[in-house]
């Protein structure tokens, strides 16, 4: 049965809210009367079954505020939504709380009509989200191709895939996953914009806004427009194959200056390379350097896992 | 005033203070550019001698951040000032080391050491 912890510093509002939820099928309700004893509560119980499904916090409270619980929260028990009760007036914080990452808000003069249905809404989310966790945790190879036109902004949402695959299979531990996306997100940078685009490192370390505009000049523009990036993915539980190619001349990397020599450590960029091979256990190109491959191994695995 | 998105400054004494707010998460280039662009301006204002990058506010950073960080020294070098770097994560960090900045300027875990590196004699 799923628990909601309510968080107010007032006893009649905590009542109310009690009183409110109570209507609701299958809820256990409980109550901390400040954000310190809310915050006690969830260390308490850990991650177990007894930890709370979501919080309904006040905004407003002496000592630890209802802003910082959900960041409190967030930061340690990214699992529990929390859901805000806001004042008149208080409406800028609530914004903030939830771009902090709350997962909702409920005005106080409307908790009779909004407060059950936004905590059920909430608590089919959390259901649904602990589902598709489950799911993901029984994947045994993620194998994928992306063939991107040059969006700079596609970027993101494809280290984010990539990010939860990697992540779901069980790959490697959370900080390497980081790295294996911070070598991914270099290697397609450098296909995007020096493959594809032709852009140079001495035009990105010019006027910022005059390299905007040639990106946005040539990906408009033949014969750049019309090249694609493939990013095909390969992960399994004990090994991950990462390849990146793009459409533009290449380019020879046994040329590229080491950006750790003292000679070039104050040049400006460079340095994307040099994360892809320290983040990944190895990264080769092909013969015309238009396409990167980087491994990566399952820290327990037998090296040839990744071949 | 719109609040920035993608990186936030506030100068103490001669000193501005750059918190990158984006991991490759949170990215759309030609905005990212245009608040770089704010900062770029701010360093070369009269006010600014040093520079602190707080790290901070996010968990990890790719080459766009290294990038910024060496235009920003440049700058900073320029003007006869300094920069150094604080609160980065573990991975953070460890990205700094690997690139060798570690050499360039000062890597600090507090903003309080920050200003005191800066404060220093440190080339």
């Amino acid at each position: 049965m799923p628990t909601v912890l309510v968080v107010d510093d007032a006893a009649v509002d905590r009542k109310l809210v009690g009183g409110l939820l109570a209507k609701g099928k299958d809820l256990t309700v409980e109550f901390a009367a400040s954000g310190d004893e809310a915050l006690a509560r969830l260390a308490a119980t850990g991650s177990t079954a007894s930890e709370p499904s979501v919080i309904v916090t006040d905004l407003v409270m002496p000592g630890i505020s209802g802003f910082e619980l959900v960041a409190q929260v967030i930061q340690t028990y990214p699992q529990i939504p929390v859901i805000l009760m806001t004042g008149k007036g208080s409406e800028e914080i609530a914004v903030k709380a939830l771009e902090a990452g709350a997962a909702s808000y409920v005005p106080k003069a409307v908790l009779h009509q909004h407060l059950l249905a936004t905590v059920q809404d909430v608590l089919d989310m959390v259901r649904e989200r602990r589902s598709h966790a489950r799911l993901m945790g029984c994947l045994q190879r993620g194998h994928f191709t992306f063939a991107l036109a040059n969006d700079p902004n596609l970027i993101a949402s494809l280290i984010n895939h990539v990010q939860s695959v990697v992540s779901s299979i069980g790959l490697c531990d959370e900080a390497d996953v980081i790295r294996v996306c911070i070598a991914l997100e270099e290697a397609v940078r450098n296909a995007m914009f020096h493959g594809n685009l032709e852009l140079t490192s001495e035009q990105r370390e010019g006027d910022s806004a005059e390299y905007q505009r040639l990106i946005d000049d040539r990906t408009s523009r033949e014969p750049f427009a019309s090249r694609r990036l493939l990013v095909a993915v390969e992960v399994t539980p004990r090994s991950g194959k990462f390849v990146v190619r793009d459409q533009g001349p290449g380019f020879d990397p046994t040329k590229l200056p080491d950006p750790t020599d003292p000679a070039n450590l104050e040049k400006v960029s460079g340095r994307g390379l040099l994360l892809m091979r320290t983040f990944m256990d190895d990264v080769s190109f092909n013969s015309t350097g238009n396409e990167v491959t980087m491994l990566k191994r399952c820290p327990a695995a037998p090296l040839e896992a990744a071949s | 005033m719109i609040e920035p998105k993608y990186v936030r400054t506030e100068q103490t004494g001669e000193t501005l203070v750059v918190a990158p707010l984006f991991t490759f998460a949170t990215f759309a280039e030609a905005d990212l550019a245009s608040e770089w662009n704010v900062v770029q301006q701010q360093i070369e204002t009269p006010a600014v001698k040093n520079v602190i990058v707080d790290l901070g506010e996010i968990p990890y950073f790719g080459s766009t951040v290294l990038e910024w960080m060496v235009q920003m020294w440049k700058r900073v070098r320029a003007k006869g000032g300094k920069l150094a770097t604080c609160n980065a994560s573990p991975i953070g960090r460890e990205v700094l080391v690997t690139a060798r900045f570690d050499k360039l300027w000062g890597v600090c875990d507090t903003r309080d050491q920050a200003q005191e590196w800066l404060s220093s004699t440190h080339a």
